[in-house]
């Protein structure tokens, strides 16, 4: 509906003829078509895979040891075979890209229920992000050669962040909460940046364009929620991580160091792909790394400034977005932005919720900011 | 396409396509070359190992069971009280023979450089509040045969203990194993794949 009333709109003032309207909107329909079987068919994969991760939980012991391996591993093998030869026909008449995609993410569930058993039937004692590790490492070359759906490109950004996370919190045990803290803030920051790398590549962007926008939005994702949470943390629990630090000069060595190469690397993405169609990115990855160091090098136990941090991010993300004609993610820039200040009232003025009053002028104040902020989206956008 | 990097990108794009067939044949084969060597690899170490018997503890009812894994403690014989805290990161398992079976052996706390000397056999450890860690603390079993052996336990009259798999001694060269291996599974001295099949563990008996 809302493509169609976009069509009309742009029709009545004269951007399209009624012809293109109709071509456009047959052509939308023909394509979104596909989605619903698509989308139920790799339920359906999902669904597999998790009985079978479920069947090898079980541990059912009337099939031997090595039975249950030698069939894991025809099966693996099978699939392969199956999954080459489905990779031969692209382009061709015959082409499967459903079923290729579905045998491809197939295989790649396995493999990380082949590492399970194998651990199962020798007793091995491995943890869960070892074995989330080994499984990113092993099916890496086979999910950036095969598979090509926007489902595919997602699933396999979940499951890499997924063992990062975990990954992070394994490995870091022995560390120092110091040590721990500039690992984390380099991962936070690294993680998304390469990803975001990845998705500038030529190789990527040509030939999978579908991962290369999943790798664009993702990481942009991930760098905006890691800057917003920034200040909520290091406000909050996290002032502990910078008295942590043996002395403070280490603290800001390390943080600077990290976020100095932070910026240089997104120069150097810069530099290497001019050509990149969104320039907005940019200004984005550079604000959120800015958002990410400061309330690190700030380190002043005040919530107020948390939240000014917060509101300066967004508001600077809402014009980097105004200014590229990005409107949604604009009223979402200023509705965050509405609601933080609406928590600070609260917070600087909360005794009076104890009587009606105080939910009274909390129930004002908010209408009229939302007001306010409506209106002030709107004076934007008219001036663009 | 001029410009140097671009044209190095160009080159390596092309590369990749003139050799996309072998690539995704790596892709495929990778995964499945890794997977059968970490089979034979096991297979072959649990053929060559010693086995050690160990007694097992810490088997509190609530936690034994989670969902298809046993967790549990070594019971280590352990003669003497010589800390490994003292030793930091040079502390090792000094397992011995005394009874000549390698059934709950002798285990005591030992610098590795010591070790390889005295006994005979040596497991790397940790200490962890005073008590030895070496990294293995869950045995997976059928689920069907969590409920009989949480019963067992209940009655408090069974012991348990497990095979540890360690590379045996060459002569007089003790190898400090870094990571042991478990072997079967002991219920008051039966194996639990015996019991399995005499149907000792069938889990709707009462």
């Amino acid at each position: 509906m809302r493509l169609k009333s976009r069509l009309s709109l742009w029709e009545k003032n004269g951007l399209i003829s009624a012809d293109n309207a109709s071509a456009i909107q047959s052509f939308e329909k023909n394509r979104t078509s596909k989605q619903f079987a698509i989308g139920f068919q790799m339920v359906g994969v999902f669904s597999i895979l998790l009985g079978f991760a479920m069947v090898i939980g079980a541990n059912w012991q009337e099939i031997g040891p090595y039975a249950k391996l030698a069939a894991h591993f025809a099966l693996n093998a099978g699939l392969g075979i199956w999954l080459l030869k489905l990779h031969k026909t692209i382009g061709q008449p015959n082409d499967r890209p459903i079923l290729r995609e579905g045998v491809c993410l197939a295989l790649f569930g396995l493999t990380l229920t082949f590492i399970a058993l194998i651990g199962q039937v020798f007793q091995l004692d491995g943890s869960t992000a070892a074995a989330l590790i080994l499984w990113m490492i092993l099916s890496v070359p086979m999910m950036m050669m095969f598979p090509r759906s926007r489902f595919s490109a997602s699933l396999w950004f979940v499951a890499l962040i997924v063992t990062v996370i975990m990954g992070f919190f394994e490995f870091s045990k022995p560390l120092g909460d110091f040590e721990k803290g500039v690992f984390g803030y380099f991962l936070a920051l690294f993680v998304p940046l390469s990803v975001f790398g990845d998705h500038c590549m030529t190789i990527t962007r040509k030939y999978r364009p579908e991962f290369s926008d999943v790798f664009r939005r993702g990481s942009l994702v991930l760098l905006i929620c890691a800057a917003t949470l920034s200040g909520f943390w290091f406000y909050g629990a996290g002032n502990d991580f910078y008295r942590s630090a043996s002395h403070g000069s280490q603290h800001y060595l390390f943080i600077g160091l990290i976020t100095a190469c932070a910026f240089v690397y997104i120069g150097f993405l810069k530099t290497c792909f001019k050509d990149h169609e969104e320039p907005s990115d940019w200004t984005v990855l550079n604000l959120c790394v800015a958002a990410m160091a400061l309330p690190l090098f700030i380190v002043v136990d005040l919530d107020f400034l948390g939240a000014l941090l917060f509101m300066g991010f967004w508001m600077g993300l809402g014009y980097i977005w105004q200014k590229a004609g990005e409107d949604k993610l604009v009223s979402l820039a200023i509705t965050l932005v509405t609601l933080r200040l609406y928590i600070v009232f609260l917070e600087v003025f909360g005794g009076l919720m104890t009587n009606g009053i105080g939910l009274i002028l909390a129930g004002c104040v908010l209408i009229g900011m939302v007001k306010g902020a409506k209106r002030f989206s709107n004076f934007l956008k008219e001036t663009v | 396409m001029s410009k140097p990097e671009n044209i190095l990108i160009a080159r390596l794009i092309a590369l990749g396509m003139r050799y996309t067939r072998a690539l995704a044949i790596f892709a495929i084969v990778l995964p499945l070359i890794f997977f059968g060597g970490s089979i034979a690899y096991h297979i072959q170490h649990k053929e060559t190992a010693q086995s050690w018997r160990i007694d097992l503890e810490g088997y509190d009812p609530r936690d034994l069971l989670k969902g298809r894994y046993i967790q549990y403690r070594f019971a280590w014989n352990a003669k003497n009280s010589l800390s490994c805290d003292m030793f930091e990161k040079d502390c090792c398992l000094c397992l011995t023979d005394t009874n000549g079976t390698r059934i709950n052996p002798e285990a005591n706390f030992t610098p590795c450089r010591l070790a390889s000397k005295q006994c005979d056999a040596v497991i790397k450890g940790e200490s962890k509040n005073g008590i030895i860690d070496i990294g293995l603390n869950r045995y997976y079993v059928d689920e069907r045969v969590a409920t009989p052996l949480d019963r067992l336990l209940r009655r408090g009259e069974v012991r348990f203990a497990v095979d540890l798999l360690v590379t045996p001694r060459k002569g007089s060269k003790v190898y400090i194993e870094r990571a042991p291996k478990l072997g079967e599974l002991y219920v008051n001295g039966t194996a639990l794949s015996e019991l399995r099949q005499t149907g000792a563990l069938s889990s709707d008996k009462r």
